[in-house]
């Protein structure tokens, strides 16, 4: 391990090894931090370049960057970003690569400088067994808050981390997340690296070039209405709804109706899609995607100028992630939540509908591993089978879920009291996630309800920057001019004797 | 799923809806490919692996409340079969653009591995010719990049030139659908092509539709690909490197091929004696050159307590006769 790094010595090797002329705020404290021994927990927003954490720390600590993150597209898009350092070889490891797949890259383990997995594949005890072979020189959870049973997107398979961690003994451990309040912030300490002197390292929520608004609206021909207005300005536009049939149905409503470049993301297309979708729309090529929260915070998009919640998600926490996308080149960006009655009851019916009855959840551990007991959907099942895996008897787990169960429905209350409220956006913000901070005093480029101030007044008031896209009418590429483009060649189709 | 394109796979006869499901699944397992054998549904096993029972089952009962498809209510496994008007339909569906004519897992290998070869390749070479050397891979899986990246270095430019050139020439003989299909999903830092959801506009597809053209697209294109025609730099990036058999499978298969006696092969096994004969079944299923008159079967045949064994392998057989003749 090297030795401890003043702030301009991390500097000038920021500037040569990466080009950039300075940190965002939070990683050279961070780098530091460990560089010196400490194991660290970063609370940074979204694109806060959390990778280059990794990538500096690279050649400085000696052995395996392992890298445990959930949803497996963040694992690709991470793991791609890395590729492109060629900072050493970066491998995945995760349950949808076959036996062949996952064989190849434990094997190759020793020449790996980067791995990245699922919480669950952590778990296999071969792929311990591979790891404790090794030594790791830095163990880095990402979206750590998936610890906390206090945080919404509680994980089971994280609780594991703790133990499994204290088995591979890496020199460094570096708990990310985007978004916790203090309580999840100490289940992190507590659960993934048990209380042992940290260093923390939590930026401010506020951003302040996002401008926020709650839009009140009635039905669907209302949203559609706004929307429409929203849709006239040439801003790089990302809009999120709740379910992949929405994210279809909308993507197809606007390519109907307006002159948008359009297309929909979600984690049911094909890799190869998603790359192009991402390819397009960071080349500017379409100007609005209709996605659910798998387009994640992996896009490198600067430029979303609008950021529209067509639903509204079930907390805070969600929201403040994925309002994070808008404006990420500091430029002013809008974004906007549709408020509405119906989409609310809507969320609280799923909730009430996802709750387990103890006599369910007892039933599926008295039964046999490979029955699946009656009244379960799939995801219950899923749910409680990752509880069995990591242990837990049947008392634990009921008492569990109800805890859960409370925190989301209080987390959702607390949301939509936030939405409905008309008090500053931006204050409410700051006081749910960092209480210390004080943000700036509310003025007009922060935020406004609908019932205060009319769209079109606040479209005209931010006066965004647009982004030129050619709105004619897409049209197919014939295969010639696809070759000379793709090749600087022409085809030659007569000379092929099949 | 759209239910209709699901018509096709049944027929006038009754077939098991359930066997239909895990042929196009891709479940490998003796019952699920005797039912693709029986049916001529083996060249769609693994057409759509991500496709869920619950998304399937929905199908079916779309099309058996329009009519086309009846369920026969006895006891037994679900079985259904096509009305007139499914009939119809079925074969009005067929004649489509695009219909999957050309798909063959066992001869083509998995469309989506070859598709994703396609992509790939193209914008390494793409991006290599405009000296663009930092880019996202339009593919994630590792193995996959892996392997373009090693044909892309063991073919040089002479390679590369042919590769262009004759990769060109073979989609130029595609239907137009095929064509614009397979040119518009391309892309590189110099050429962005259209995202799926343009190209079904421009098009004028439902997505499942879509789906369907773009299977026929790259199945078609590898076919003519791994032609012993084609030149090698495309025979090499489109090979099938997948056993046809499973693993456990292959290594049985293997031991019967060098005319080990039954009794070697058990030993030379760790596995039940049961399992050894599902996998001289699956050979017998999958094995272009399967030698149904080897003793070794007759000896297995005469020794399998229920004779299931015997009248399954009869039964393939007979199967694979017809299959031979048409
Ligand atoms: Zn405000």
């Amino acid at each position: 391990m090297t030795e401890a790094s003043s702030l301009p010595e991390l500097v000038h090797e920021l500037q040569g090894r990466f080009n950039f002329d300075a940190f965002h705020p939070g990683q050279a404290e961070l780098i530091q931090a460990l560089l010196a021994g400490r194991d660290a927990i970063g609370v940074l927003p979204t694109g806060s370049g959390k990778s280059l954490i990794y990538q500096f720390l690279a050649p400085h600590l000696n052995g395996l960057f392992v890298i445990v993150t959930p949803l497996i597209s963040l694992m690709e898009d991470q793991a791609n970003r890395i590729r492109l350092s060629k900072l050493g070889q970066v491998a995945i490891l995760n349950g949808q690569l076959d036996r062949d797949e996952q064989r190849y890259v434990l094997d190759h383990l020793s020449k790996t400088k980067f791995l990245f997995l699922a919480p669950e594949t952590l778990q296999r005890a071969v792929v311990i067994r591979r790891l404790k072979q090794l030594s790791i020189g830095l163990l880095t959870v990402d979206e750590a808050h998936c610890i906390s049973s206090w945080g919404p997107d509680f994980r089971p398979d994280y609780l594991q981390l703790g133990a499994i961690r204290h088995q591979l003994k890496p020199t460094a451990t570096l708990a990310l997340t985007a978004t916790a309040t203090d309580r999840v912030v100490q289940d992190i300490r507590q659960s993934l690296l048990h209380n042992m002197p940290t260093y923390l390292y939590k930026a401010s929520v506020d951003r302040l070039n996002l401008y926020l608004r709650t839009e009140f609206v009635q039905g669907r021909e209302d949203k559609w209405q706004r929307l429409e207005l929203l849709l006239q300005h040439d801003w790089p536009t990302l809009i999120y709804t709740s379910t992949r049939q929405q994210a279809e149905d909308l993507a197809l409503l606007i390519a109907q109706r307006t002159k948008r470049k359009v297309a929909y993301y979600h984690a049911g297309l094909e890799g190869t899609t998603r790359a192009h979708i991402q390819q397009l729309f960071l080349h500017d090529r379409l100007d609005t995607v209709v996605a659910t929260s798998a387009f994640g915070m992996g896009i490198d998009k600067q430029n979303i100028r609008l950021l529209i919640h067509d639903e509204m998600p079930a907390n805070f926490e969600n929201y403040l992630q994925e309002i994070g996308r808008a404006g990420r080149d500091g430029q002013p960006a809008l974004t906007l939540i549709f408020v509405n009655q119906q989409d609310h009851e809507r969320l609280v019916n799923r909730q009430r509908l996802h709750q387990l009855p103890s006599q369910l959840i007892e039933n599926f551990f008295a039964a046999p591993l490979a029955a699946t007991p009656s009244g379960l959907i799939e995801e219950q099942s899923q749910v409680l089978a990752t509880y069995r895996r990591a242990n837990f008897d049947v008392q634990t787990v009921v008492k569990l879920l109800q805890k859960t169960q409370r925190v989301r429905e209080d987390q959702l209350q607390l949301f939509w009291v936030f939405l409905n409220s008309t008090k500053c956006l931006r204050e409410q913000i700051c006081q749910y996630f960092d209480h210390q901070h004080s943000p700036e005093p509310h003025d007009e480029t922060c935020c406004s309800q609908s019932t205060q101030l009319s769209l079109t007044a606040v479209i005209e008031q931010l006066d965004l920057p647009t982004t030129s896209v050619n709105h004619a009418s897409p049209s197919l590429t014939t295969l010639s001019e696809a070759w000379s483009q793709l090749f600087d060649c022409t085809v030659n189709s007569s000379q092929k004797s099949v | 799923m759209q239910p209709n394109l699901l018509l096709p796979f049944f027929s006038a006869d009754w077939r098991r809806v359930k066997a239909i499901y895990y042929v196009l699944a891709g479940k490998r397992t003796i019952s699920n490919l005797s039912a693709g054998l029986t049916y001529g549904l083996l060249p769609y096993f693994r057409l759509f692996p991500k496709l869920s029972q619950a998304d399937y089952d929905q199908a079916v009962q779309i099309l058996i409340k329009q009519n086309q498809l009846v369920l026969r209510s006895d006891e037994g496994p679900q079985m259904a079969r096509l009305t007139t008007a499914g009939i119809v339909a079925a074969t009005q569906l067929t004649q489509q653009d695009h219909w999957v004519k050309s798909v063959d897992y066992w001869q083509l290998g998995d469309w989506q591995t070859q598709w994703q070869r396609l992509i790939l390749s193209v914008q390494v070479i793409s991006n290599y010719r405009h000296q663009v050397t930092r880019y996202l891979p339009a593919i994630n899986q590792p193995k996959g990049q892996r392997e373009i990246h090693r044909w892309f270095y063991q073919i040089g430019a002479a390679q590369q030139q042919i590769f262009i050139d004759e990769l060109g020439a073979a989609i130029a003989q595609q239907s137009l659908l095929s064509q614009q299909i397979l040119v518009n999903s391309l892309s590189s830092e110099s050429f962005f092509g259209m995202s799926d959801f343009q190209i079904i506009q421009a098009l004028r597809l439902t997505s499942g539709e879509f789906e369907f053209a773009r299977i026929e697209a790259i199945s078609a294109l590898v076919r003519c690909e791994l032609a012993p025609t084609a030149p090698q730099v495309l025979r090499q990036l489109f090979q099938v490197t997948d056993q046809r058999l499973s693993r456990p499978a292959q290594r049985t298969y293997q031991l019967v091929s060098q005319g080990k006696s039954w009794s070697q092969i058990c030993a030379l096994s760790r596995v039940k004696e049961g399992t050894l004969r599902e996998h001289v079944l699956e050979a017998a299923i999958l094995e272009p050159g399967f030698d149904f008159d080897r003793p070794l079967l007759q000896e297995l045949a005469g020794t399998d307590p229920q004779g299931y064994f015997g009248q399954r392998l009869i039964q393939i057989q007979a199967m694979r006769m017809r299959e031979v003749k048409s």
